[in-house]
């Protein structure tokens, strides 16, 4: 056999996590099969739950302290049997995660996915590259025009759609937990059925949408903690537009102005968002396009 | 620099402590006599955020060694460009003194797709496994611009198919690849109170059987020319009783087991850059320093031993004429 076949039987040992397998075909064929071996695999078993474990409490936070440690293990565990491990930095492990909770058989699988997708994209904001601020540049806003400015927002800008409201949840379940630490799985279930079973409802939570039950949401990191918000619908396309061009090549930048083409909701009003947006340091600079 | 090191001898190694993230703020506020802060590489790698502007922070205090634990240098499924050259770009910001990885495997296709391991995974010490780790290391020394470290693992399984020792092993991938070798030597206790779990072999020693583990060690040790070693590591972990193998968990003082064997290895190899790890069960900022000193001691013990007694060079031939 070769080094590379025998590295990938021992990988898919490890990988199987089902100590059945460990005694049949894998172990026959990356070792000779005895019980120490067998032990040794264990090793590396538990070693990879722990680890991962590990890693993907620090991402998901808000479901590990919500589901607690015993039930979050579990999903550790059948996450890393359904899908493979591409990555090789622990931080960056669990992108399908969400997605994964989504088609687990557990209690509000829906509701822990969409605080799962929240959670994500908050950890990623908090590795995304440092934008430098620059303040004085808002002073372009007074004297060019507005297809000659763009606007640069701060590290980790993102946002996103859940049929959730994620935050009133997740506010709803902190406060249960502050007013009794011992909250029951139970509990957390009924909050997260219905959130609005306790009083301590965030400001401005209504709905941006009640009809289609979605809910919009801004991800973004001032300094080194991420944060989030949820924004109206028409906030939420004005902010799409300009997470869509971040992929633009350089010299194809949006302007303000084509932004504001680009909104055809009437709704949406710049000069009431724009205070709100510099103010919570949504805002890192104001640029000059090179061409209009 | 924080060091406080006010009159270094040349003759001394340097020594560090491994930082973790518990002691950020410690290392930042209490000053510590030490020459270097090691760091793993991937806890870094994300673009920017809190972890880039600590390590900034750090590098303007401390020396910065960079310990790699994901290339899996032995893997037959090389590694992705994208993960070197993400070790280059923080070799790069950080210029460390120091930069290291393992003599593992961590990457390989499992059903259909690229699988990292996420651990450190043996190799059979034998030609096929030689070529596949020499043709790794010298693409990561090309594309890093500079020689690594590779180190010795703690192994929880024996693959077959090994036609050579370790030590040797080691040796030969040095003198291929022009890397030096990073030697833990709580590695080496570890698999030697491992080795009767790993082979069934009768007459190798229990845990408590500490002259004949040293032996073991010792005798690895002599297998490897001085000239190939670039740092050595010291770690603890946690006592196991007969027949249960012992896992390199890190979470204990360095044992005076490994503290013999470090003075063996600084009688040996010289004035080797050491550095003290302590991942689990985290101690506080001056336990953690501590060990760090006694290590200074042993040091400064060997060193002004050996000025005043025989050449060391003299020493190490004798030392190296030991087989048994």
């Amino acid at each position: 056999m070769s080094i590379k076949q025998q590295q990938t039987q021992m990988l898919s040992a490890i990988f199987s996590l089902e100590e059945q397998k460990l005694t049949m075909t894998n172990i026959h064929t990356c070792c000779s099969p005895n019980q120490n071996h067998i032990a040794g695999l264990r090793v590396y078993q538990r070693s990879l739950i722990a680890n991962a474990n590990r890693a993907l409490a620090i991402t998901f936070a808000t479901v590990h302290s919500f589901v607690g440690e015993r039930v979050f293990m579990q999903l550790v565990k059948a996450y890393l049997q359904k899908h493979a491990k591409a990555q090789y930095d622990w931080g960056e492990l669990g992108c399908e995660f969400p997605s994964f909770i989504r088609h687990q058989a557990i209690d509000n699988n829906a509701i822990l996915a969409a605080i799962a997708q929240l959670d994500f994209e908050c950890h990623q904001a908090e590795r995304a590259e440092n934008v430098d601020k620059d303040l004085s540049t808002l002073s372009l806003l007074n004297d060019h025009d507005a297809y000659l400015l763009s606007i640069n927002f701060a590290s980790g800008f993102k946002v996103l759609k859940s049929n959730h409201p994620v935050d009133l949840v997740i506010e709803n379940i902190k406060s249960a937990h502050e007013k009794n630490n011992k909250l029951t799985l139970s509990d957390i279930n009924q909050l997260l059925i219905n959130p609005e079973l306790t009083n301590a409802k965030p400001a401005n939570t209504k709905p941006a949408n009640t009809k289609t039950n979605e809910y919009y949401y801004l991800i973004w990191r001032p300094n080194f903690q991420a944060q989030y918000q949820q924004i109206t619908q028409q906030e939420y396309h004005w902010l799409t537009l300009w997470q869509s061009s971040k992929s633009l090549a350089d010299g194809q930048q949006l302007s303000i102005g084509s932004a504001l083409d680009k909104t055809t909701n009437d709704n949406f009003s710049i000069i009431e968002w724009l205070p709100k947006a510099i103010e919570q340091q949504l805002i890192s600079s104001i640029s000059i396009q090179a061409t209009k | 620099m924080f060091s406080l090191n006010e009159e270094a001898t040349v003759n001394l190694p340097l020594i560090g402590v491994g930082l973790r993230h518990h002691h950020f703020e410690d290392a930042l506020n209490s000053p510590a006599n030490i020459d270097f802060i090691e760091v793993h590489a991937e806890n870094f790698f994300a673009n920017g955020g809190a972890s880039h502007a600590v390590l900034s922070d750090i590098s303007q205090h401390y020396s910065i060694s960079l310990h790699a634990t994901s290339l899996g240098l032995g893997s037959a499924l090389p590694a992705p460009q994208e993960q070197l050259e993400q070790l280059t770009n923080l070799v790069e910001r950080y210029q460390p003194i120091l930069l290291s990885d393992h003599a593992c495997f961590s990457w390989a296709e499992v059903s259909g797709t690229s699988t990292h391991a996420g651990d450190l995974l043996p190799v059979p010490f034998n030609d096929e496994s030689l070529h596949i780790m020499v043709t790794n290391v010298k693409r990561a020394q090309q594309q890093l611009g500079r020689q690594i470290l590779v180190e010795n693992l703690s192994a929880y399984i024996e693959l077959p198919g090994s036609t050579y020792r370790e030590a040797e092993f080691l040796a030969k991938l040095c003198l291929q690849s022009g890397c030096k070798l990073l030697i833990d030597l709580n590695n080496l206790i570890v698999n030697a109170i491992n080795q009767p779990l790993l082979n069934f072999v009768p007459k190798t020693p229990s845990p408590s059987d500490q002259a004949s583990i040293l032996a073991l060690a010792k005798q690895w040790l002599n297998r490897i020319p001085a000239e190939y070693v670039g740092e050595i590591h010291l770690a603890g972990c946690t006592p196991v009783e007969d027949g249960e193998f012992m896992i390199d968990d890190h979470s204990q003082p360095v044992s005076d087991t490994v503290w013999h064997l470090y003075r063996y290895a600084l009688q040996r190899f010289g004035p080797i850059a050491t550095l003290v790890e302590w991942d689990e069960n985290l101690p506080s900022w001056d336990t953690l320093i501590g060990e760090a000193e006694k290590a200074k001691a042993i040091a400064e013990d060997v060193f002004s031993t050996a000025l005043l007694a025989e050449p060391l060079n003299t020493n190490i031939e004798h030392l190296a004429g030991d087989k048994s």
